[in-house]
């Protein structure tokens, strides 16, 4: 009988190497990026009480979230889709700080339904969260702190798009009560940038025509002005005067970065209430971090507090990188001549990676492209032909 | 290399040709006596590629295509809204994704043979299951490829989901539509990303387009 037993889930892969190897570098690097940045580890649990998980989002979020029943409470358990509805319970309830908390995290979340065909449902993030700050400045230090993230991955000149998801809250609330509409439907809509299905959904009126025209509010950041005469509403235009002041923040900080704007760019997991981004890049068909802020999530733990962050999935940025050199091989312990294994430590302790040979006779495996040679009882490094 | 635009094979092309000419991006070649299923533009400066339309969104989601001109009836059989941009309704392949049944099972436009759970027979699962979902009705789906109306003629099925341009397939199989699902016109979605990184090629051509619609 032939067995399947080696099968994995849908969706589910898992990392060889060399791949594998990239991935822990780029995590090393982001977050050791993040430490200099002054940014406190955190390690939140894989699984938690699906009540505390699911304080932040919309039905996304539980729809996203894997759910386990906890054999020892009877309690619904859930496994984490994200990390940041994570370290808002931790800012507002574990760590009670006062004044501004800086978070940060690498770990695998997963996902219940991967959120496209190809997509895997075991994605590997790593993110930063800034709590405690209600200002642009604290947007505009996480989104430098999210291109330098990119940049330091190999990811050189990204596009950076920023919304305010103030804008369309503000047109959404300006339909007032007696427009009936899905609002799950009509967030779609605006997202897919359809704007005959928001037509559709919402009818005729004041309110309704400027959300039709919500997903054509797009473009390079010096066009981000021409928007206000497309909006009457003053809730919005004031997002977009928030967004133009991030802008020239994000500005003088980041050069090597091309900005644009879109005001249909609506977040993530549904918990963004403000200024929100995303990082582009041309050679990537997929977002490869995005983030914004999302006020007042922590209330439910007990302290509403401003915050702001973003996370970048990290497997995206496998291959961005210059690959490291291969190993060089050291052959079994033999004759006379310098120390062998004084050698091979030194190399090693120079950032080497040496690969001694088990036996007599052993040749280099592959992965290996130079060798140690002993030549006029020396040991030499020449290379693999 | 410019952009890759991804266009539903059969009747959308053949309304989709003179559109692609007035916006200066006709193929190179005829694409009706080509067996070839990548044309360049005749520019040379785009590519045209010609498939199925239930496999357009799927190029344009993994970006393999930048743009892709395909039916409503499949974007919403495709599901995962977010996966691509909606840009424009190009107002052409316009159509009806509507339930029909036998004639003779229908009183006063509801249909009356379906005790407790009713079969309906489409290549629209998702599309199906959702909308009597929405209404409050408790179905079953069989899911078939294609010729749906035989389905309820054969007693494989009480009634049929599928898009409905005359009408006159269904009176020449003695199926009548009852209800309207939705309108279904073809629509031209972007890669969320090239959305991003080609904004000005993108843009352009959305924009060329838009003025042809509203003529």
């Amino acid at each position: 009988m032939k067995r399947y037993n080696w099968r994995l889930p849908e969706g589910v892969g898992e990392l060889l190497p060399p791949r594998a190897w990239d991935l822990e570098m780029i995590r090393r690097c982001v977050l050791d990026l993040f430490h200099s940045w002054g940014f406190e580890y955190v390690e939140p649990p894989i699984i938690e009480y699906l009540d505390s998980l699911l304080v932040a989002g919309g039905s996304d979020l539980d729809l996203q979230t894997l759910k386990v029943v906890d054999q020892r409470s009877g309690r619904m358990m859930g496994v984490r889709a994200d990390i940041t509805s994570q370290t808002a319970r931790i800012d507002a309830h574990s760590l009670r700080a006062g004044g501004i908390t800086r978070l940060c995290y690498a770990g695998t979340v997963v996902h219940a339904n991967p959120a496209a065909t190809l997509e895997s449902r075991v994605p590997i993030k790593a993110g930063a969260e800034l709590f405690g700050d209600a200002s642009l400045a604290a947007d505009a230090e996480v989104v430098a702190l999210m291109l330098e993230s990119l940049r330091r991955s190999g990811v050189e000149t990204p596009v950076l798009v920023v919304g305010h998801m103030g804008v369309y809250n503000a047109l959404v609330n300006a339909l007032g009560e007696e427009t009936e509409f899905d609002t799950q439907a009509l967030f779609e809509a605006v997202q897919s940038k359809s704007e005959t299905d928001i037509a559709q959904l919402l009818g005729d009126g004041e309110a309704a025509d400027q959300l039709v025209r919500l997903p054509t509010l797009m473009g390079a950041v010096d066009s981000l002005a021409d928007t206000r005469s497309a909006l009457t509403n003053a809730d919005a235009l004031a997002a977009v005067d928030a967004l133009a002041e991030l802008v020239d923040l994000v500005k003088m900080r980041c050069t090597q970065v091309e900005l644009r704007y879109d005001l249909a760019e609506l977040a993530g997991y549904g918990y963004h209430n403000g200024p929100v981004f995303a990082a582009f890049h041309g050679d990537h068909g997929r977002v490869l971090a995005r983030g914004g802020r999302y006020d007042g999530v922590g209330a439910v733990f007990g302290r509403a507090r401003p915050a702001t962050g973003f996370d970048v999935n990290l497997s995206r940025l496998i291959g961005a990188s210059t690959p490291e050199c291969g190993c060089i091989f050291a052959p079994w312990r033999a004759g006379d001549g310098e120390d062998l294994q004084g050698r091979i430590d030194t190399l090693r302790s120079q950032g080497e990676r040496v690969v001694s040979a088990l036996a007599a006779g052993q040749s280099a495996p592959a992965g290996c492209d130079r060798q140690l040679v002993l030549k006029g009882g020396v040991w030499q490094v020449h290379s693999i032909q | 290399m410019g952009l890759t635009i991804a266009l539903n094979r059969g009747r959308l092309l053949t309304e989709m040709l003179p559109m692609l000419d007035a916006i200066g991006m006709a193929p190179a070649e005829d694409m009706s006596t080509s067996r070839k299923l990548v044309f360049p533009t005749r520019d040379g400066a785009h590519q045209l590629i010609v498939m199925r339309g239930s496999d357009v969104p799927t190029y344009v989601e993994y970006g393999a295509a930048d743009i892709g001109v395909v039916g409503k009836d499949t974007l919403m059989e495709y599901g995962s809204q977010a996966a691509y941009y909606e840009r424009l309704d190009l107002g052409i392949g316009r159509c009806r994704l509507m339930t029909a049944a036998r004639e003779s099972d229908i009183r006063d436009g509801l249909l009356v043979n379906a005790q407790g759970v009713t079969r309906v027979a489409s290549k629209y699962v998702r599309i199906t299951r959702d909308y009597f979902a929405r209404v409050g009705r408790q179905v079953v789906v069989i899911p078939l490829s294609g010729a749906m109306e035989i389905a309820p003629l054969m007693g494989l099925a009480d009634c049929i989901v599928d898009i409905v341009d005359t009408g006159n397939t269904l009176k020449a199989n003695g199926l009548v539509a009852l209800e309207t699902i939705a309108e279904v016109s073809a629509r031209v979605i972007v890669n969320r990303a090239s959305m991003k990184t080609r904004f000005d090629e993108v843009e352009g051509m959305i924009g060329r387009l838009k003025e042809l619609v509203v003529r």
